[in-house]
């Protein structure tokens, strides 16, 4: 399997080449990327031949059969598109795109190609929330009542903060890891959404920076997001991730903040406590099924429909902020 | 010495009367409550006197202060009678069970010019404290957001069960989120709007809740609210708040400071403080009754918790964002 990253601009692109890399079955052959500085930078990190700053280039490549898109998310739907029509297999980072029409479009594309369209929930190979899920499939806390999830983070750098590259802030950024598990862990779908954002850590900014998302699904089951960029810089690590489920016979909660080695020592010239995680690598796993699910021409775990539906929900929560009032959701 | 007299001697009322031995400037007096044998059970560790009918308590002329720890849609009644009668007046939260009760009480206060305290005890919490005086010192700039969870099984303790009974006790979110109301309102000024969604208990009352609130600053808050949690599980209560330079937080999962594991793996956690948030509350009201002071919680702001309870009981009912009215 021969695989092309498109774009560095997501950090996770970093990532998923270095997890390319390491995999029998599967190698990293061509980088596009629209700033050649950088594309030169990858390619050379990962021993990469074949570098474009034309993405299109990439896609011509015959001998190439999936891509990876890390470009800022604005840039997603032209770039699947084409590699739809391409004929190359597609795990896009997440959100899956700014509007709802654009990934409609990408899930088209791909669907009339007869190629994979993964977005990339790397939640969904989180070895904690899988067993989590796992639990409450089985029935371990009864029926679901309630949820809640946590994942704030710092202030992400560069376009994460545009408004025209990123389509949104905090909100689109971090509350579809969330609401792509909920509807994983629950097999149903956002009734209504309610939600509140502002920009309140980060006066400057031009996009949200916080926000607080009521959600109703379709069973009468609730939940609520926190997704806000409100972790400071002095913070031990990137951010954090809860979820905790309340169900009718009992309730269960996961962390991502009790797998780590706690530091207290000095990073570069500044004393302040880092949590570095050792919990396992999904992201491994995730390129791992994306590549599997190819070979096996399988659906991928999340596909282009279940970044949609996180996408849509987002979206609903930009028009609740805005109107002060639940909006429902398309049955 | 003040004379203290505590109406209902059911599940906080026991919570009041232990402290009182360890606040020195009072003693128990006389205890009320329906029933005879509960009210004695309380009175006898105080040789304190006996009354099934709270009125006759607040007519003895003896008394200095009331402590009502009655259920809350008895908490006017008495309040306004033992402040009429020119008693003090500590109540349990919430003040009243309705607004107009409330701002009846503090009318009442007002006329009368006894000391008024409305029991808001995480105002006392030591963890609670804490958190406030690191928010106020400035350390994480200006706080923005917070998120506050109250998680409990169901409190089944209440008599005839009245907690479940949303008329009287208005629910989980005007009995239990209302601590949480209260602390964020003094954090974070007054609110402007509300939206709460709610799961309800098989043909029951409400057991689970979570409430957003945006406060007149612009700052955001979520609060969940659980009586759903498994029986068995450990009242957890935690409390972060985000500002524009830093975080902070308590937990009240890590919050014990001795921890005993016997043979055969039972686990103890136990957070030997000297004094309790109900002791450091009592002796708050019953120090400002000595000096002369006025009580660190205004009567108003109790109004101003029971407001923004009342409207999150509002939105929950109606599925619709609430405006949250001003107090007074």
């Amino acid at each position: 399997m021969r695989v092309g990253m498109m774009s560095y601009a997501h950090l996770h692109a970093y990532k998923y080449s270095a997890v390319l890399k390491g995999l029998e079955g599967a190698s990293l052959v061509a980088i596009a990327d629209e700033q050649p500085a950088r594309a030169r930078q990858a390619a050379k990190r990962f021993e990469v031949e074949q570098v474009y700053s034309d993405y299109q280039e990439l896609l011509d490549c015959s001998d190439i059969d999936a891509v990876v898109i890390c470009s800022p998310n604005a840039q997603h739907a032209a770039q699947a598109v084409a590699a739809a029509r391409a004929g190359k297999h597609i795990l896009c980072e997440k959100p899956l795109a700014t509007t709802v029409a654009d990934a409609q479009r990408m899930i088209a594309a791909a669907q009339q190609a007869g190629v994979i369209l993964q977005t990339a929930f790397v939640c969904r190979y989180d070895w904690t929330l899988v067993l989590a899920r796992e639990k409450v499939l089985a029935g371990a806390i009864g029926k679901p009542l309630a949820l809640s999830g946590f994942n704030r983070g710092n202030c992400p750098p560069g376009w994460f903060t545009d408004p025209e590259q990123a389509g949104g802030g905090a909100v689109l950024d971090h509350s579809v890891h969330l609401t792509d598990l909920f509807r994983w862990f629950l097999d149903d779908e956002v009734e209504e959404v309610y939600a509140q954002a502002g920009t309140l850590f980060h006066p400057k900014l031009k996009v949200d920076d916080c926000g607080l998302l009521s959600l109703r699904f379709r069973s009468g089951v609730i939940a609520s997001v926190d997704p806000s960029w409100s972790r400071p810089p002095s913070f031990p690590t990137w951010g954090d991730f809860f979820l905790t489920i309340l169900g009718t016979k009992g309730v269960l909660s996961t962390s991502d903040a009790r797998q780590v080695v706690s530091v207290y020592g000095s990073q570069r010239g500044r004393q302040r406590l880092v949590w570095e995680p050792w919990g396992a690598d999904y992201d491994q796993a995730m390129v791992e099924d994306f590549i599997a699910s190819i070979c096996q021409q399988r659906p991928p775990h999340a596909s282009g429909e279940d970044g949609l539906r996180a996408l849509e929900i987002a979206l609903a929560a930009y028009q609740s902020a805005k109107s002060g009032r639940p909006v429902r959701l398309r049955s | 010495m003040l004379r203290a007299g505590i109406i209902g001697a059911g599940f906080i009322g026991k919570v009041h009367a232990r402290s009182y031995p360890q606040v020195s400037g009072a003693q128990v007096v006389a205890v009320a409550d329906p029933s005879r044998q509960r009210a004695a059970r309380l009175a006898k560790a105080f040789g304190a006197d006996v009354y099934t009918d709270p009125w006759q308590l607040l007519k003895r002329r003896d008394l200095d202060m009331v402590d009502i720890c009655a259920p809350t849609p008895l908490h006017h009644q008495y309040a306004i009678g033992a402040m009429r009668a020119g008693k003090h007046v500590l109540c349990e939260k919430p003040i009243a069970r309705t607004l107009a009760q409330a701002k009846r009480t503090v009318e009442v206060w007002q006329e009368t010019g006894v000391q008024f305290m409305v029991a808001h005890d995480l105002r006392f919490c030591p963890d609670y404290r804490r958190l406030k005086a690191v928010v106020d010192r400035g350390d994480i700039g200006q706080p923005q957001m917070a998120y506050a969870a109250r998680l409990s099984a169901f409190p089944n303790w209440s008599w005839q069960n009245w907690y479940a009974n949303e008329q009287l006790s208005g629910g989980l979110l005007v009995d239990m989120a209302i601590h949480d109301f209260d602390f964020l309102l003094w954090l974070l000024g007054p609110a402007q709007t509300v939206f709460t969604r709610g799961v309800k208990a098989p043909n029951a009352h409400f057991h689970y809740a979570h409430a957003t609130v945006r406060f007149q600053s612009g700052a955001l808050a979520l609060i969940e609210a659980s009586w759903a949690h498994p029986k068995g599980y450990r009242f957890r209560q935690t409390l972060e708040v985000m500002g524009t330079r830093g975080v902070v937080n308590l937990d009240s999962d890590s919050a014990n400071s001795l921890v005993t594991v016997t043979s055969g793996g039972q686990r103890i956690e136990e957070s030997p403080l000297p004094e309790d948030d109900y002791v450091l509350e009592i002796r708050h009201f019953v120090d400002c009754l000595a000096r002369h002071q006025s009580p660190e919680i205004p009567p108003e702001e109790a109004i101003s918790a029971l407001a923004l309870a009342l409207a999150a009981r509002t939105s929950l009912l109606k599925g619709k964002p609430v405006a949250v009215p001003e107090a007074l």
